[in-house]
């Protein structure tokens, strides 16, 4: 079953005569259930694709379907609620508010869908003992590793339940040990939660862990290179 | 999407967001926050100020009687100078409406008591006087019909003191020369407060009989009349029927009448203006304020737009923004009004006591602050809360 649908993708960034095609023609389905790799030189418009799939951005043409829905021309509001109810998102800077301490960080997504506070607290603490850090629910981003950190970036991105995880070099910034804490924690939550996972990695080992790679080249998912690894 | 119940909540929980996240640009938003309150306190005060002024005059006017008019002669119309007589007297008092009749002739005398000089106002006046102006004699007693021709005189309370300040207190039986005449005291009146109705302050003026001005001065002419109407008669029909008496006849005479009715309207008027002007000065301080408030949001947003792409990212709506950045404006104004009003009623009550007024707290003030710093927090705040919701999620995130 498919859940996230490019066709014939376009997207340029920047305005009328400076502007630069980044993707060109981009097609892809992301099916139910898998973890997907998404890999490619730097610049190959790899963090492009990911902000589309997660409905941040809206394509210049073709057309972009989430679960069905056709979004290309959603509005803000809608892709908003989409966001917020259906996919999660880790970043390569991990993006954790630095006042508020980890439990709060990760019941931020119930603030904007009306879940009472306590409800959404409880359901953080609940994410985060999941993640490992039972012991760091009072504390700041600044008191914890570039690991936890991330590991509460990944709570906050689970926590309301989403059907799509998405994750931009999420190990850019942490030492290979760490990384594959982080990634094998990605596998995990795909197995328990049957989340869906599409994630832009450097490190071939990690690609090569995942069930699908999608290559990208200068703005072109290379479909020659790209499939399901043997 | 989020039903009515868990709207109010929703609300709830983005207006504890906006003040968290107040706390996090302390400095800032005190600078911002001390603007408001400034304006708010500027506003209260001088509401307050104002209104505590405007009924303190109330007082004193109703305390004093409302039902006094006065005839003075008016020496800007050309021609045939005003003679005011015994014969208005007698005529003014019959006319309806009218109680009481008081002539008096205004003089400045230099009084003399052992070795004092002290240059000082003197009336003549007849007995009715007092009782019109409602002196009363706290030591000896006031003028009567059998003082008609004798050289006597009654001092007011502050006139009294300053003669005191030579250490010989006049006392009733006591000398006072005046014009190259010893006079008599007679009477000691009780301290009052100055009656702007009044051509005199009867505090500071010693008075003689009518008839016995000639004694300390060349002229002697009646200078003004004091009337006080039947409590139940309408001050302008009164003050009609004594204007036509002095405007009719074979020889018109220039004179003012004044009533009380006429100086209320003016203060009341003055005091309006003041206040207003007052309150104006408030205003630009406030809108200073708020200049403060959107400068403290404007950089909150440029700082914070990782923080407003990751919020969107999270599901933010851009109205959901728009309102966390509102909240944040309104609760900075809000918290700056609410000390701000607090420190302008404490302003408004050390004036009072330094003026000597009763302080009452003028109540529209609080509102009326209070509103007022609110509405200037979501005014100014609006422009950098749209700022913040037209924000492109990707843009945002980047840093942009
Ligand atoms: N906001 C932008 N304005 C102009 N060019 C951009 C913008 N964002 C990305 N690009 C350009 O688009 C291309 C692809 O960027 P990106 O998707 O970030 O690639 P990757 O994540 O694969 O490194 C790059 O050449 C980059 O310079
Ligand atoms: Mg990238």
């Amino acid at each position: 079953m498919t859940i996230l649908a490019l066709d014939g993708v376009h997207k340029s960034h920047g305005r009328a005569a400076g502007a630069v095609q980044v993707l060109r023609d981009v097609s892809l389905d992301i099916r139910k259930g898998e973890v997907c790799a998404i890999v490619g030189s730097s610049g190959s418009g790899k963090s492009t694709l990911l902000s589309l799939m997660g409905l941040l951005d809206r394509p210049d043409s073709g057309r972009l379907r989430f679960e069905g829905e056709e979004v290309g021309a959603a509005s803000a509001d809608r892709l908003a609620a989409l966001r917020n109810r259906r996919i999660g998102f880790v970043f390569q800077s991990f993006h954790l508010l630095p006042r508020l301490t980890a439990l709060e960080n990760v019941a931020l997504p119930f603030l904007y869908r009306g879940v009472p506070p306590r409800l959404g607290r409880d359901r953080a603490a609940a994410m985060l003992e999941r993640v490992g850090l039972a012991d760091r629910l009072h504390h700041r981003p600044e008191e914890m590793s570039g690991g936890q950190r991330q590991r509460v970036a990944v709570a906050r991105a689970v926590v309301g339940d989403p059907a799509l995880l998405l994750a931009d070099e999420p190990t850019g910034n942490l030492d290979s040990a760490t990384a594959r804490q982080i990634i094998d924690l990605f596998f995990a939550l795909n197995a328990d939660l049957g989340v869906t996972v599409a994630l832009v990695t450097h490190d071939p080992a990690i690609a090569a862990r995942c069930g699908r790679q999608l290559v990208m080249r200068d703005g072109r998912l290379d479909s020659a290179a790209s499939g399901a690894v043997p | 999407m989020a039903d009515g119940e868990s709207g109010g909540r929703r609300w709830r929980a983005l207006a504890a967001d906006a003040l968290r996240n107040l706390g996090a640009m302390r400095q800032r938003s005190l600078l911002a926050l001390l603007g408001i309150a400034i304006g708010t306190a500027a506003v209260v005060a001088l509401i307050s100020i104002g209104e505590n002024a405007r009924e303190h005059s109330m007082r004193q006017f109703l305390a004093m009687g409302a039902d006094i008019l006065t005839v003075q002669k008016d020496f800007s119309l050309s021609g045939r100078p005003a003679v005011l007589t015994r014969a208005d007297v007698d005529r003014l008092r019959a006319l309806p409406g009218v109680d009481e009749v008081a002539p008096l002739t205004m003089l400045g005398v230099e009084i003399r008591q052992g070795r004092t000089r002290l240059p000082s106002a003197v009336a003549g006046v007849t007995p009715e006087f007092f009782a019109l102006v409602q002196a009363k004699a706290a030591q000896g007693r006031t003028l009567t019909e059998g003082d008609r021709a004798a050289t006597v005189v009654v001092l007011g309370a502050g006139l009294a003191r300053r003669l005191a300040e030579d250490g010989h207190p006049p006392v009733p039986g006591g000398l006072l020369r005046m014009g190259g005449y010893n006079h008599t005291v007679v009477g000691v009146l009780a301290g009052s407060t100055p009656n702007p109705v009044l051509p005199l302050d009867v505090d500071s003026t010693a008075f003689v009989p009518l008839s016995g001005v000639r004694r300390v001065s060349a002229n002697s002419d009646i200078t003004n009349l004091v009337v006080r109407k039947m409590p139940g008669a309408d001050d302008r029909d009164v003050r009609q029927s004594m204007t036509n008496h002095f405007s009719g006849g074979a020889h018109p005479r220039p004179v003012m009448v004044q009533s009380a009715r006429q100086l209320i309207v003016a203060m009341s008027d003055q005091a309006r203006v003041h206040t207003l002007l007052l309150a104006a000065i408030g205003g630009v301080s406030l809108i200073v304020g708020g200049v403060g408030v959107m400068n403290v949001m404007l950089m909150g947003v440029v700082e914070r737009r990782r923080e407003i792409g990751l919020r969107m990212a999270l599901g933010a709506r851009p109205i959901d923004v728009c309102a966390m950045f509102l909240a944040e404006a309104l609760a900075l104004s809000l918290s700056g009004g609410m000390a701000g009003a607090l420190l302008g009623l404490a302003a408004a009550a050390v004036y009072a006591w330094n003026a000597g007024w009763a302080f009452a707290p003028s109540v529209p003030s609080l509102p009326l602050g209070l509103g007022m710093s609110s509405g200037v927090g979501l005014f100014f705040g609006l422009y950098p809360a749209m700022q913040a919701s037209r924000l492109e999620p990707v843009a945002a995130l980047r840093g942009e």
